[in-house]
């Protein structure tokens, strides 16, 4: 054996003592297999992802109607592109669905039901996945308070033990300011459900 | 009958830090090796049932870990030396700028080896493992594992050239 490979456990150790750590390590894994659920739906899922997107590509043509509200409205579109680091738990590559960040950016709204719809549509749920960028305490619940852009319509959810998975539907189509509370915390989101 | 998410909360607090100094060693960047511990431990996590019955859960878990390593076809670009993090306090007398240069360099000459060969050397070096073991956990036979570990330290004595001289005055190359 030659002096380096004598020297490396100690030089692998001292590598090692640099490692980050992860405090909550296993709640951190167990969220990521609550959101691997989600996206493991089976065959039938991807059939409806793909749909998903054509209808998406379809609706979203410049020369017909657009998903996004209009130029005046609070909403805009969704996201895209790799999800922020302290989202992508459970998720194989960066690249996500589509999400929007609430307005201080604490949560996000993956959307795996792109678009969202009001009324639902029977075959397909407005699927959220809501994920807090500092890790809830576990007996914390997402409410969310709703109020339609332009309007006096308002819907209240509770996404019940949270942040996770959810379908979030709505009574009409628009562009919906929501409140987001869970535990001690709270933020805003503006988040569009398109009519069919 | 067990409960397994207590059985995993036990065996994460066991041996979580443990796969972090392995997961971080192997790949070099922090980040890499979160995700890469994540990972490992949700594949676990979703047939706990089956993988806290094995007679050496952490040993299994490190290879879903190791696998899952080598598995990855691409890698993002190395960290740079200010991406690493704090050195906590661990009360050594090595001066800890000393160390953290140590510890970059260490990171460096790993990097220049392939995913196989890095594997190798960490088992062999870092997890204590002989060349059955380190066969058996990457699949390949023990003459692989010499070739990868003979190859890999030719590579990293020709990067540290002389650093670990400099790490360790007191002893020879």
């Amino acid at each position: 054996m030659t002096d380096l490979e004598d020297q490396l456990p100690r030089l692998f150790a001292e590598l090692g003592r640099s490692a980050p750590h992860d405090a909550d390590l296993a709640g951190r894994v167990r969220a990521g297999a609550r959101r691997r659920r989600l996206l493991t739906l089976g065959p039938m899922a991807a059939v409806l992802a793909v749909l998903v997107v054509l209808g998406s590509v379809w609706v979203s043509r410049p020369s017909t109607t657009s998903p996004v509200a209009g130029p005046a409205s609070a909403c805009t579109s969704l996201q895209t592109g790799p999800l922020p680091e302290w989202a992508r738990a459970g998720f194989s590559s960066p690249d996500g669905p589509p999400y929007q960040l609430s307005a201080t950016g604490s949560m996000a709204a993956i959307v795996f039901g792109n678009p969202l719809l009001a009324p639902a549509d029977p075959n397909r749920a407005n699927k959220i996945l809501w994920v807090a960028k500092q890790t809830p305490s576990g007996t914390d619940r997402l409410v969310i308070n709703a109020a339609l852009e332009g309007g006096d319509l308002q819907h209240s959810v509770d996404i019940g033990s949270a942040p996770g998975p959810s379908y979030v539907d709505m009574p009409a189509p628009g562009c919906w300011q929501l409140t987001l509370t869970w535990g001690a915390n709270s933020d805003t989101m503006n988040l569009l459900w398109s009519a069919p | 009958m067990t409960r397994p998410e207590l059985d995993f909360d036990r065996f994460v607090a066991d041996h979580g830090r443990e796969l972090e100094r392995y997961a971080f060693v192997l790949t070099g960047q922090p980040t890499a090796a979160q995700d890469l511990v994540q990972t490992a431990l949700l594949k676990a996590y979703r047939h706990w049932h089956r993988v806290a019955r094995v007679d050496q859960p952490a040993a299994y878990v490190r290879k879903i870990l190791t696998n899952s390593f080598l598995d990855q076809r691409r890698r993002p670009a190395e960290q740079p030396m200010a991406d690493l993090p704090d050195l906590p306090a661990d009360g050594l007398s090595v001066d800890p700028v000393d160390r953290v240069v140590a510890a970059d360099e260490v990171r460096r000459a790993l990097a220049g080896l392939s995913p196989q060969q890095r594997a190798v050397i960490v088992l062999r070096h870092l997890g204590g493992l002989d060349d059955a073991a380190i066969a058996d956990e990457l699949g390949c036979s023990q003459g692989t594992v010499r070739t990868h570990a003979s190859r890999g330290l030719h590579r990293m004595r020709a990067a540290l050239d002389g650093a670990v001289n400099r790490i360790e005055p007191d002893r020879k190359m």
